[in-house]
């Protein structure tokens, strides 16, 4: 009784607590890169001034409303009820808890990719158009990471994975996993879609006020569950307590999250003919990497 | 003023004619050197996401109608940047045959159209010095005090 208790209590202070952090690892980010550029930068608590400061402005009538508001209330929603369950799924045994999470990435990906398109505006289809292209190779990439997790560790509990023995086929696997969330946060080289300068703000331009704030906020929200999973999954076996794995995962958060700035900052932009085509050959390669591994090591 | 967006500026770059000498200011004025990002300032691609506008060059007629569109996107609050002399009162093209001679003008006509502007920050110079801009922001942002009163003397026909 006492520990469902702590893990009542731990769900629910993890989640508010990144909740309210997640634009705070932002700033943190661009204050590295001021950094980097010997610069002050901006405070501390800059993304949330940002995001308190769309939700004062007036709320401008866009083409299309309906259907905008709908898919970027459905986005906010998703992002926030897939990190939720992550971290319920990882303190209380769930069963099939993997597959639950890979649906509700898959609707939040949809959900991501589909709202440029109802805009109706050109720019931000072409940005969608450009993302639909590495949202497809990711998202595949990522169904088949799940589905050999789920073979290779026996497992379909998250909260399970800290009690399995780690092989090196499985720390392969967490490796695609990184990628497949680095490039979900939509950083450089694969921002194709936030082509800024070439095509006005990419997916973003028609969103104002208000609206954009929803969609910066549950953004980020959706950028940490990519970095959160990987964390995870790569920690979970060596910690031996999924209480703890969860604690490290929150603890790398930040310095993965500057880990990712700093290698952003190392790449240019890559062309939207060129960034599938070299991600699948990457992924195939590790893919086939993580098979050998498995059936040396079986 | 709204607290909030003394906090957070977003500024969009609205070029209505200008020589572009104003507008090179501008972009150093975002260079790292002078680090307008620690006032909280952001420059975007879309007059949707911006509170204040950066506005060079002394409104042609030709640009005049993309002007007010471009502000009617702006959701308000919305405040307006006159940069260099030209948008603060004409500069060289002061009364001549295709401008309509800066940003107090513009504002009659937004007034006719019902378009309403929360602000307008004056930044003389020609060209403007990325200081006098970060200046105004910090006008804008309620941490300096105004200089000059500005007053525009039509010529007499
Ligand atoms: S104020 Fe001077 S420098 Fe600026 S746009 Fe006008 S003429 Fe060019």
């Amino acid at each position: 009784m006492s520990l469902d208790f702590i893990n009542a209590g731990l769900v629910l202070s993890s989640i508010t607590t990144l909740l309210f952090i997640v634009p705070i690892l932002d700033s943190i980010e661009r204050k590295v890169k001021a950094a980097i550029h010997s610069r002050i930068g901006p405070p501390i608590l800059q993304t949330w001034y940002d995001i308190r400061k769309l939700f004062a402005k007036k709320l401008s009538v866009i083409p299309n409303p309906f259907h905008v508001v709908f898919f970027l209330f459905l986005y906010m929603m998703l992002s926030i009820m897939s990190i939720t369950y992550f971290i319920t799924a990882v303190l209380v045994p769930m069963w099939n808890s993997i597959m639950v999470l890979i649906i509700l990435i898959t609707i939040l990906q949809t959900t991501f990719i589909v709202l440029p398109f109802v805009t109706s505006n050109p720019f931000a289809i072409i940005g969608a158009t450009r993302e639909v292209l590495l949202v497809l190779v990711n998202e595949i990439v990522f169904f088949i990471a799940m589905a050999l997790l789920i073979f290779f560790s026996g497992e379909t509990y998250l909260s399970s994975l800290p009690y399995i023995h780690p092989t090196p086929a499985y720390l392969i696997l967490a490796a695609i996993l990184f990628i497949v969330g680095y490039v979900s946060c939509g950083r450089q080289p694969f921002d194709i879609a936030e082509a800024e300068p070439e095509i006005a703000s990419g997916i973003l331009v028609e969103l104002t006020g208000p609206l954009l704030g929803v969609f910066v906020y549950a953004n980020l929200v959706r950028r940490a569950l990519f970095k959160l999973i990987p964390v995870y999954v790569l920690i979970a076996p060596f910690t031996g307590s999924n209480m703890y794995a969860l604690i490290t995962s929150l603890i790398i958060l930040p310095i993965l999250w500057v880990i990712y700035a700093g290698l952003a900052a190392l790449f240019g932009r890559s062309r939207v003919d060129i960034a599938p085509v070299s991600l699948l050959k990457l992924y195939s390669i590790l893919f086939s990497i993580t098979i050998i591994l498995y059936l040396v090591f079986k | 003023m709204s607290e909030y967006i003394k906090k957070s500026i977003w500024v969009f770059h609205l070029n209505t004619g200008s020589c572009n000498a104003c507008d090179i200011e501008i972009l150093d004025a975002l260079t790292p050197y002078f680090d307008a990002e620690r006032l909280g300032v952001k420059l975007v691609v879309s007059p949707r996401h911006a509170d204040a506008l950066l506005l060079t060059g002394p409104i042609t007629y030709e640009s005049l109608p993309k002007v007010i569109r471009a502000i009617e996107a702006v959701p308000r609050p919305r405040f307006i940047l006159a940069l260099g002399s030209c948008a603060v009162g004409g500069g060289i093209w002061h009364d001549t045959y295709s401008t309509i001679g800066g940003v107090p003008e513009l504002l009659k006509i937004l007034k006719n159209r019902g378009i309403e502007v929360d602000g307008v920050y004056y930044v003389p110079g020609c060209p403007i010095r990325p200081e006098a801009l970060i200046y105004a922001v910090g006008i804008l942002k309620g941490i300096l005090q105004k200089k000059v009163k500005m007053r525009v003397r039509k010529a007499i026909a």
